[in-house]
């Protein structure tokens, strides 16, 4: 790694608002875990893609740019 | 009484699928019903072995925690799917939210291809098997007919495949028997189950015949104009099939053959 990336700042600068995605819609983040956001054990959720079991939730902290993905059950065929 | 008969009959012809026994060889869908009550009164009259449900997004305005109280009313088992999925990642993905939410190692694998024609994309459903098998799945992927692909599934260790028999909503029966029946003949100890495409229970009943395990189908039932009515003449289409398959076919000729005896025939010149 040279000077330059080492010198970049870690996070996203202060001043932007934290955003995450949930089932594909963009929105500030508001809450700090998984578990704060989907408190709905009838739900199963992923979080950039990987499955995260309902017992993990609340040990996931949400970051900016992050996608989550919230499904519930439904027909199907 | 005769119900009791009916089942024991069945049940000495049990369908087994990753160990697991069933009464019965037909599997239906719960989606595009015109309302939920019909959908179970279907369900109920089908006789199912098997039910499949899916996840969608929560936003979506389903109402997934009223869907799931309301057909758990049934007493079904259930096969989540994996409908929406374009590759082996996502439906890995899918397979595993289905898994808590619906609490069955079952999954109805689903790797669509192309939108126009729901194709399944056998290469990602392929490693999609794979990886679910490792994770103790019971991995029921929708394939095509395809020796090859199936090859590879048994090759993972997969006990159920579950080839079209046409494209998804076509209802346009079998499209390739003979690829079918090969299937059959190639690989006698997998469980082969017709998924999509079955049109009428004619359909049902000659893929039966052919020696298929299994059928599952959805749009056929629910969107009859009497989907109750439908869901029976499916089960009994299914039972008619396997009886068929099991009594053995007598086979067809090119020429006529009379059926009642030659000799003895009334003014026949001869003695």
């Amino acid at each position: 790694m040279n000077a330059l990336a080492q010198s970049r700042p870690a996070e996203t600068p202060v001043a932007e608002p934290v955003r995450i995605i949930v089932n594909g819609v963009k929105q500030p983040l508001l809450v700090k875990t998984l578990e704060d956001l989907c408190p709905d054990p009838g739900a199963a959720t992923a979080l950039n893609g990987a499955f995260i079991p309902r017992g993990r939730r609340a040990s996931v902290r949400l970051q900016a740019g992050d996608n989550v993905e919230i499904l519930v059950p439904v027909q199907g065929g | 009484m005769t119900e009791e008969i009916a089942l024991t009959v069945e049940n000495s012809d049990p369908l087994l699928l990753y160990g697991e026994a069933f009464n019965s060889r037909l599997a239906i869908g719960s989606a595009l019903y015109a309302s939920p009550e019909l959908m179970l009164n279907s369900v109920r009259a089908s006789k199912a072995a098997l039910v499949t449900v899916s996840l969608r997004r929560e936003n979506a305005n389903h109402g997934g925690g009223d869907f799931f109280r309301f057909i758990q009313q049934a007493k079904v088992k259930f096969l989540p799917n994996t409908a929406g999925c374009h590759s082996a990642k996502e439906a890995v993905t899918v397979a595993q939210m289905g898994r808590e939410i619906f609490n069955t190692e079952r999954v109805k694998l689903e790797v669509i291809s192309r939108s126009g024609w729901l194709n399944p994309d056998v290469h990602e459903t392929v490693e999609a098997t794979r990886i679910l098998l490792s994770e103790g799945f019971k991995v029921y992927p929708y394939v095509t007919e395809d020796l090859s692909v199936c090859e590879k599934l048994a090759k993972y260790g997969c006990e159920v495949v579950m080839p079209w028999a046409a494209p998804i909503g076509t209802g346009k029966g079998m499209l390739n028997p003979f690829a079918m029946k090969a299937l059959r003949e190639a690989f006698p100890h997998l469980a082969l189950i017709a998924d999509a495409g079955i049109g009428a229970p004619s359909h049902a009943a000659h893929v039966m015949e052919l020696g298929f395990d299994g059928v599952l189908l959805n749009t056929a039932i629910a969107k009859a104009r009497d989907p109750e009515k439908m869901a029976t003449a499916f089960k009994d289409a299914v039972i008619a099939g396997r009886n068929a398959y099991l009594a053995g076919s007598a086979g067809e000729s090119d020429l006529a053959a009379p059926s009642t005896p030659e000799f003895g025939a009334p003014f026949s010149p001869f003695a």
